[in-house]
Parts: C-alpha cells; sequence; structure tokens
C-alpha cells in the first residue's frame, strides 16, 4: 500500500462515516455503497438489493447534515457478463442518452434509431446503464429498446 | 536522513483537496511513520495501518514504498532535512509535510 495509499484509504472510510451512520440508523446495511459529496449534492453508488431499499436510502442520506440533494446512483444488478444487447425501438427519432437514470438528468449523447446498445446495469428504477457500437456510454429507458437475441461478444 | 519517526504537520492534494477542514485536521494528528535503518517503514493513520519496505533514491529526490499488498507507491521528495520531510505522492499528486515525531 504506502503511506499515501494507507492515508487515503482512511480518509474515504472517514468521509463515508456519517453517511454509513446514516444508512445504518435506518436499518439499512449496505457495504457496497459509496457516496461522494460536492456542494451539497451527494452522488451514491453501489448496488442494492431493490428499488425499495434504494429508495429507503436515499431518504436516509437526504437528512444527513450538509446534503442538499442525493444523485441516486445506485444499481441493482450488474449485467455486463451476460451480454445483454437490445436495439433502439424508438419511431424514428434517436434516444436520448442521460448522464443519470432519470429523464431529470442532463442528455449526454443519442443512440440512432435501430442501433445496438449493450445494457451494463440496471438501475433501481427499472433504467439502465447502456454502451453503444460508437463507445457511448450512459443512461437510458428500456421504454424506446427492444429485446434481441443475446450474443456472445460484447459491442466492440 | 530520512530514517526517523515522522508525523503529519499538513496534508493537500489528491483526496485530501476536498477533504473537509475538521476531518483533514483529525487525519493529520493521527498520520505517523517511522523509516528504519534496514529499509523498512511502519505508517500509521490512527485508524490503520501499513508497513513494508522502501527506497529513497541515491539523489533523494524519490522515495518508493512497497507496502503489505506488494504494490509499491512512488513519491516525489520535494524537501528533506533533519526537521522536515515533504513528498508527493506521484499517482494522486496528495502532498504531506513531516516534522520528527
Amino acid at each position: 500500500m504506502g503511506l499515501f495509499s494507507t492515508i487515503a484509504e482512511a480518509a474515504q472510510t472517514q468521509i463515508q462515516a456519517p453517511y454509513t451512520d446514516a444508512l445504518n440508523a435506518a436499518g439499512i446495511n449496505l457495504p457496497d455503497v459509496k457516496t461522494s459529496l460536492e456542494n451539497g449534492v451527494l452522488t451514491v453508488t453501489g448496488t442494492v438489493p431493490d428499488g425499495e431499499t434504494a429508495e429507503k436510502a436515499v431518504a436516509a442520506l437526504k437528512a444527513t447534515p450538509g446534503v442538499t440533494s442525493v444523485t441516486n446512483l445506485l444499481e441493482v444488478e450488474d449485467l455486463t457478463d451476460k451480454n445483454i444487447f437490445m436495439t433502439v425501438a424508438t419511431k424514428s427519432s434517436n434516444l436520448n442518452i442521460r448522464k443519470g437514470p432519470g429523464t431529470e438528468h442532463e442528455i449526454v449523447g443519442k443512440a440512432e434509431h435501430g442501433a445496438k446498445v449493450q445494457l451494463i446495469k440496471k438501475m433501481f428504477n427499472g433504467w439502465y446503464f447502456i454502451h453503444d457500437a460508437d463507445g457511448q456510454e450512459g443512461f437510458c429507458s428500456t421504454d424506446y429498446l427492444a429485446e434481441i437475441p443475446a450474443e456472445g461478444a460484447p459491442v466492440q | 536522513m530520512i530514517v526517523n519517526k515522522w508525523k503529519a504537520t499538513d496534508i493537500s492534494g489528491g483526496d485530501m483537496g476536498s477533504m473537509p477542514d475538521s476531518l483533514k485536521k483529525s487525519m493529520i494528528s493521527g498520520i505517523s511513520i517511522e523509516f528504519t535503518k534496514d529499509g523498512k517503514y511502519m505508517a500509521n493513520t490512527g485508524s490503520s495501518s501499513d508497513n513494508g519496505t522502501y527506497t529513497l533514491a541515491e539523489d533523494g529526490k524519490s522515495l518508493s514504498m512497497t507496502g503489505k499488498n506488494g504494490t509499491a507507491e512512488e513519491s516525489t521528495v520535494e524537501e528533506i532535512t533533519k526537521s522536515k520531510l515533504v513528498i508527493v505522492d506521484k499517482a494522486s499528486s496528495a502532498r504531506i509535510v513531516m516534522e520528527p515525531k
């Protein structure tokens, strides 16, 4: 490890402590969940068993001093190894790829109608973190995706 | 000159830059490291520790520490005197100022 790695690890533990305490007080034990606070916005990432737990976790974290809002990036399942591909099934327009799992998040890219995307993570609210053949990554709703048979290799 | 027990007086840069001041002060008060003649070090943060081996370059400008997990950590030595040691982590740019304990 070394001196700096040891310090960084200890600092992370200290930084996470109030949020871990808040989750524990709410009866939620999520050792995999990580948080980072910037200008009062707490971003929470990691894996939760279901959407209900995610909502409870966010409610507990919102009540933590210094937190004005929470960006919920909690996922319920990592799908990377499952090689699940879907096609963009909009009527004709491109599909918005967003910075977070919800329409309130900024659009960071667009997947063309008919393009193939791979599902990487299933998020707490049913949205997915995807990537496409052009290397774009972000979040989208499955309302505009249609299933295609699984393939052996990921999108290149 | 590095062979000594050192305690931190300041940390900055890297992950430390975004740390609240109160937490930073608390962290600093717990950080110490001892470099021994036989090329070993023992680091302590107050809540965790690491030990391993170190190598100080002949020109005194580079410090390499290899800890328990076998990963080497490379640092630049900004200043080294009997009363002050300042090192900067090459990977994270975190900087630590220390004085003899």
